[in-house]
């Protein structure tokens, strides 16, 4: 039997390779969708899992302040503390490396002084003493960035931050696996004191890392050392931090974590189909097993071994195309956390065991799974039955008539229960997401079946190939689940993402009416060190083509526990006033500025349960302030913020530069011109200056990017359907062969039934189309009202993309044409003895 | 092959020698030259200048007035001197020295040792040293997980310290008077460790000095009282290259003489350079010449943490001044190991002096440095 398993399947492959290798991809496609988003999903954690290492190397508790930085007067406090075993400051900014353009290091101050951690063996070359006692400057650099900058020890070099450039003396490598720690391939260590004293950080640090005795109780001890700073700072394990991290993604790993479970389920759907596919055509060949003495059990074996060998194919194919797709897309992915999250890029894929375990559960699993029932329904069958005629599919309209009223009853059973009880559960939106993708296949029988009997037949045409797709119900039905569950998918997303860029288009275009906008940054990146010096401001403002100048500062505090972008400008400046897309009407601003008040993103509103006339706290480095919220604007960042008064700001979270200026240009004057004449005169990485049309363009390129990952679900999708189509149409082709024949024998042409299969296949993407488009609209509906709002706190308007929708169903239609070509063209060549073979 | 784990030790405790030693060659330190002009009570505070200083306190204390002594204890604060530029005013943490505190309890009823260390730079925020009159000579905050700071002062006549150690469970607060007057550890105070030009340090000490305070351990406090030695050094690359370690005592007879002597040793074990002071009843001191008194080994211990083979047990011989004393450690078990700077453990313990019948004749410490391997003092 073994002998004939292997002699069957190549005879298989020889035979009808268009199918297998269907099967294979169908199961392959199913995987790699599955898994390129779940190794994206996994990997955007632990690139800043391993950032997170790097600063706080081995500790076991790290602590940072609730203001962004702690005093250096936190570190004896937590040092100090029973329990702590060891405790080492750091301060760390980011620099450009003058001398290689784009390159960028972090740069960390520790204690070079102490012996704690095993620090100084991490260094080699390490000339003992220099960092101190060889005055300022000295640096130790990591492996990577001495190859890339070419430096040997001794070599001075430059680098860059917001305040100028610092001439460095490389001293050492600093090799951070040694150091407990790993990720940072481009780092900076020096001295802390040397640090604080050349980046102007004095008085600041950034985090204490803090090593515990050995069985101590590690949330005990972070109590202990946050009430010993007064509330003023977070104590939080390396895995809280990372969980911190996993919060902050947390809606952007949603996003990928509910696309890649449809995905599972389209993919597991496409190779339970494939499978079934495969078994219909081999169905005579088991009778004839069976006639010549195989056992029940032995074609069981037979069947579910194929089935096992082509699911590991596909999971083989699948791993290695999923992997290639997460490649694919990282650029866009590790854009979108750099961007929107400010967080490090996605360094490395990460393709864990699970990950491993999941393609082999999704792809082997569905593939057996697929070919269980009916393989079961041939070990239960006599040998005439299998030998005989293929049997009719139709299903009867007792059982498609349950399918359909399950379905109704999923729907409406969901949204009542979402209007009555959940409405405020916030996983609600996958429960109806799911509850919409779910009732596709529960509808789409007792549709198929009505619809095609409505169809009137006139000749042996179109119509014809319309209305027979009711006779083989079951395999239509597979068909035009999956392209209805595809598109349904797609135009969900489409609708969510195009209606987002339209409320972002409005938004963005009363948000921003400056001319220029001029940002200091750290390491070409905007960050909390990053400020503007009053002199520059002031120069700026006294430019000849400048005619005001709107002052904006920005700090990340903690904001009712949450951190956020507290942003302060001047509320008396008319075009201050105008950027804030307020919800409520009145003189809101007005009495913000009488009040004293704050002014809140609606996310920020929404994740704090905060409304106007409620007061909220914000921890600055002076310590927790609480002021009133006066009102609610539109905000489409991620978290929100918090708008004020810059006066105010100063008077409760401490005097601070400005982190950015809006420049009002004089009529005239050329906004792109004034940029590149202001960049041009900075040091490159200390200012980023941006036109109006540049920062609306930059924006929506972080946009774009940030949903460049849908791209993965949409083609897959699409894939997906077509492959759907072409192996319904090659079953029927099968099924019908003898029906085929017997239209040949009475006269029909070649090209007549060539145009039937066609046809089928037009019928069944439109078919596919209408009910993937309802379902996608109220997939949409869900996305935007239900999960958006309550994971984002975003109010998103309702668009309707024609164009984009029109694209994607001619692209369906299209595909599914294409898509029915091969089996429409297997079909067309049956020759006339079929009939005489079938009906033997 | 070497794990990771000793490769790091050994980097760290390379790198700790090399702190020492590299600044040292870096910058002109001063090196102790005879000439130097004491000035009291301001030379108890830190002199700037050279590279290395210490303050060490030795002494044993008894509780509720019995003679017998129950606690003996060592105090140590080591300056190392990184830069001899003054620190960046940029930044709190600048600094151009380090500090080091060590301190040890040995319950000598139990026989069980504690020891206590810290490393920090010397930076406002962490630790320091005073400058006259203010009466703080040095001070750190505690080791790891202990709010309460280090601190060695001078009260006007003596000295007060205190410590304290929550995760060893120990500290102490004690406060000296010298019961005799100070004395230099060698001709004007320089106490010669070797033949090269750098190879001395200024040493003096205060031999007997009545202390009392309060001994902490494992929740329990007693009031305590007894004698205890004082030794200030400072000096700039004083050991020379192959100095290996040294053993060091001070021992107070009960006559009311005192004992100072020292052997610095090779690196195959031979005496390199030794010196010995002998303090009268009277407080007359007597530089003895090398041939004048002779010290021998009697007895090992083997330290099964570290595996360092020390000797354990001597017979003093000074003919001149009658004396022969046996002395023997009074737990075998007085080794400080280091937890912060790998390889770094030395034994400093209290020791008994017995005649050669048997009789109490004084008690006293010694330190021995420099057993084991790669266990050179970074000093």
């Amino acid at each position: 039997m073994v002998r004939y398993f292997y002699r069957t399947v190549s005879a298989h492959w020889r035979t009808n390779p268009v199918l297998y290798a269907l099967t294979v991809l169908g199961v392959a496609l199913g995987v790699a969708s599955v898994i390129s988003i779940r190794i994206l999903n996994q990997s955007a954690v632990a690139s800043f899992a391993a950032g997170v290492r790097t600063i706080g190397g081995a500790a076991d508790i790290v602590v940072t302040g609730k203001g962004g930085t702690l005093p250096d007067a936190a570190y004896p406090l937590v040092r100090g503390t029973p329990g702590v075993t060891a405790a080492w400051p750091a301060f760390e900014t980011t620099v450009a490396v003058e001398g290689r353009p784009g390159t960028f290091a972090r740069l960390l101050g520790v204690d070079l002084l102490a012996p704690a951690l095993d620090l100084w063996g991490a260094f080699s070359g390490f000339a003992p003493g220099a960092p101190v006692a060889a005055g300022r400057g000295w640096a130790a650099a990591t492996p990577e960035l001495a190859r890339v900058m070419g430096w040997v020890p001794g070599d001075r070099f430059k680098v860059r931050d917001g305040a100028g450039s610092r001439q460095l003396r490389f001293g050492a490598l600093i090799d951070f696996e040694r150091w407990g720690a790993s990720g940072e391939r481009q780092a900076l260590v020096m001295d802390i004191a040397d640090a604080q004293s050349l980046f102007g950080g004095a008085g600041t640090l950034h985090r204490i890392g803090v090593t515990a005795a050995e069985g101590a109780d590690l949330p005990a001890l972070a109590a202990r050392i946050e009430d010993r700073l007064g509330g003023r700072a977070d104590a939080v394990t390396p895995s809280e931090r990372t969980g911190q991290a996993r919060e902050l993604l947390g809606a952007f790993r949603l996003n990928l974590t509910a696309m890649s479970l449809v995905s599972l389920l389209v993919g597991t759907f496409l190779v339970f189909s494939s499978m079934r596919a495969c078994l219909v055509w081999q169905r005579r060949e088991f009778g004839v097993l069976r006639s010549l003495g195989s056992t029940p059990g032995q074609v069981l074996a037979l069947i579910l071994g194929e089935a096992a060998l082509l699911g590991v194919m596909g999971v083989a194919i699948g791993i290695l195309a999923g992997y290639w797709t997460a490649v694919w897309n990282l650029e866009a992915v590790s854009s979108t956390l750099t961007n929107v999250y400010m967080l490090r890029e996605i360094e490395s894929l990460e393709v864990s065991r699970g990950t491993l375990a999941l393609a082999v559960f999704a792809g082997l699993g569905g593939a057996l799974s697929g070919t269980l029932l009916p393989a079961l329904d041939v070990w239960r069958r006599d040998t005439r039955t299998l030998l005989d005629t293929l049997p009719a599919q139709s299903a009867g309209t007792a059982v498609t008539r349950v399918l359909f009223r399950i379905g109704l009853v999923l729907v409406v059973g969901a949204l009542a229960w979402y209007w009555l009880i959940a409405w405020r559960w916030r996983l609600t939106g996958f429960v109806l997401s799911t509850a919409v993708m779910l009732c596709l296949p529960l509808l789409t029988p007792w549709l198929v079946q009505h619809l095609a009997a409505r169809v009137r037949v006139p000749d042996f045409g179109f119509r014809y190939g319309v209305r027979s797709l009711g006779a083989t119900l079951a395999n239509t039905s597979f068909s035009v689940s999956s392209l209805a569950m595809a598109v349904c998918l797609l135009v969900g997303i489409t609708l969510l993402v195009e209606s987002f860029r339209e409320t972002l288009v409005r938004w963005v275009d009363r948000s921003l009416t400056a001319d220029v906008f001029v940002t200091a940054t750290v390491g070409a990146r905007p960050g909390p060190d990053a400020t503007l010096s009053a002199q520059l401001v002031e120069r700026l403002a006294g430019r000849p083509d400048v005619e005001g100048v709107g002052p904006l500062r920005r700090l990340f505090l903690a904001v009712e526990g949450q951190r956020v972008a507290v942003v302060g400008v001047d509320l008396s400046r008319p075009a201050a006033r105008q950027r804030l897309a307020l919800l409520s009407g009145g003189d809101v601003v007005g009495r913000a500025i009488r009040e004293r008040g704050i002014l809140i993103g609606e996310p920020l509103s929404s994740s704090a349960s905060v409304t106007v006339g409620d007061t909220i706290e914000i921890e600055g480095s002076q310590g927790p302030v609480r002021l009133p919220v006066s009102g609610i604007y539109r905000d489409y960042t991620q978290g929100g913020s918090v708008t004020m008064d810059l006066g105010l700001m100063a008077e409760t979270l401490g005097p601070g530069a400005l982190t950015s200026v809006a420049l009002q240009l004089r009529p005239g004057a050329d906004p792109e011109a004034v940029a590149a004449g202001i960049e041009s005169r900075h040091p490159r990485g200390s200012l980023r200056v941006r036109s109006n049309r540049h920062l609306k363009e930059d924006i929506f390129r972080v946009f774009d990017q940030t949903f460049a990952v849908t791209r993965i679900l949409q083609v897959m999708s699409l894939i997906i359907a077509a492959c759907a189509i072409t192996l319904t149409l090659l079953v029927v082709a099968q099924e019908k062969a003898s029906e085929i024949a017997l239209y040949r024998t009475l006269g029909a042409f070649r090209r007549q039934v060539f145009l039937l299969f066609v046809s089928k296949g037009t019928a069944m993407a439109f078919l596919g189309l209408v009910l993937g488009f309802a379902g996608g609209i109220g997939l949409g509906a869900i996305l935007i009202f239900v999960i958006q709002k309550s994971y984002f706190g975003w109010s998103i308007e309702w668009a309707w993309p024609w164009w984009p929708l029109a694209g994607e169903a001619l692209a369906i239609v299209c595909a599914a044409v294409l898509a029915s070509l091969y089996p429409a063209f297997k079909a067309s060549r049956t020759p006339a003895n079929e009939l005489c073979h079938a009906d033997a | 092959m070497r794990t990771r784990e000793e490769l790091g030790a050994g980097a760290c405790i390379l790198a700790l020698v090399g702190i020492i030693l590299w600044t040292g060659l870096a910058h002109a330190w001063t090196s102790a030259q005879p000439g130097y002009v004491w000035s009291f009570p301001r030379d108890h505070w830190a002199r700037d200048g050279y590279k290395t200083e210490w303050w060490y306190f030795t002494g044993h204390l008894g509780t509720g007035g019995e003679p017998a002594p129950r606690f003996g204890f060592q105090f140590t604060f080591f300056r190392v001197g990184v830069s001899r530029d003054a620190p960046d005013g940029g930044s709190a943490w600048a600094a151009n020295n380090i500090i080091m505190g060590h301190a040890a309890l040995t319950d000598l009823e139990t026989g069980r040792h504690r020891f206590s260390e810290l490393v920090v730079r010397a930076a406002p925020l962490l630790a320091g040293f005073g400058r006259h009159p203010d009466p703080r000579i040095a001070w750190s905050v505690g080791p790891p997980g202990t709010p309460d700071k280090w601190q060695l002062s001078w009260n006007g006549k003596g000295f007060d310290f205190i410590m304290a150690d929550a995760g060893k469970s120990f500290s102490f607060s004690l406060s000296t008077r010298p019961l005799k007057p100070l004395v230099y550890q060698g001709p004007g105070g320089v106490s010669r460790k070797g033949e090269g030009a750098t190879e001395a340090s200024h040493y003096y000490s205060f031999t007997r000095m009545a202390t009392s305070g309060t001994v902490r351990l494992d929740g329990k406090e007693w009031e305590v009282s007894g004698t205890s030695w004082m030794d200030k050094e400072f000096g700039s690359n004083q050991l020379g290259q192959d100095t290996e370690g040294w053993d060091w005592f001070s021992l107070q007879f009960d006559d009311g003489r005192e004992v100072m002597l020292y052997l610095l040793r090779n690196r195959d074990g031979g005496t390199r350079y030794a010196g010995a002071t002998l303090v009268e009843t009277g407080g007359a001191v007597r530089y003895l010449q090398p041939g004048e008194w002779k010290l021998n080994a009697t007895g090992q211990w083997t330290s099964p943490a570290s595996g360092a083979p020390y000797p354990a047990g001597w017979i003093l011989d000074i003919p001149d001044a009658a004396i022969r004393a046996v002395i023997a450690p009074r737990v075998a078990d007085q080794e400080n190991r280091s937890a912060l700077i790998p390889n770094l453990f030395y034994w400093e313990g209290s020791v008994r002096i017995e005649s050669g019948s048997g009789a109490r004749i004084g008690h006293g410490y010694v330190e021995l440095t420099g057993y084991g391997e790669n266990s050179r003092p970074p000093i």
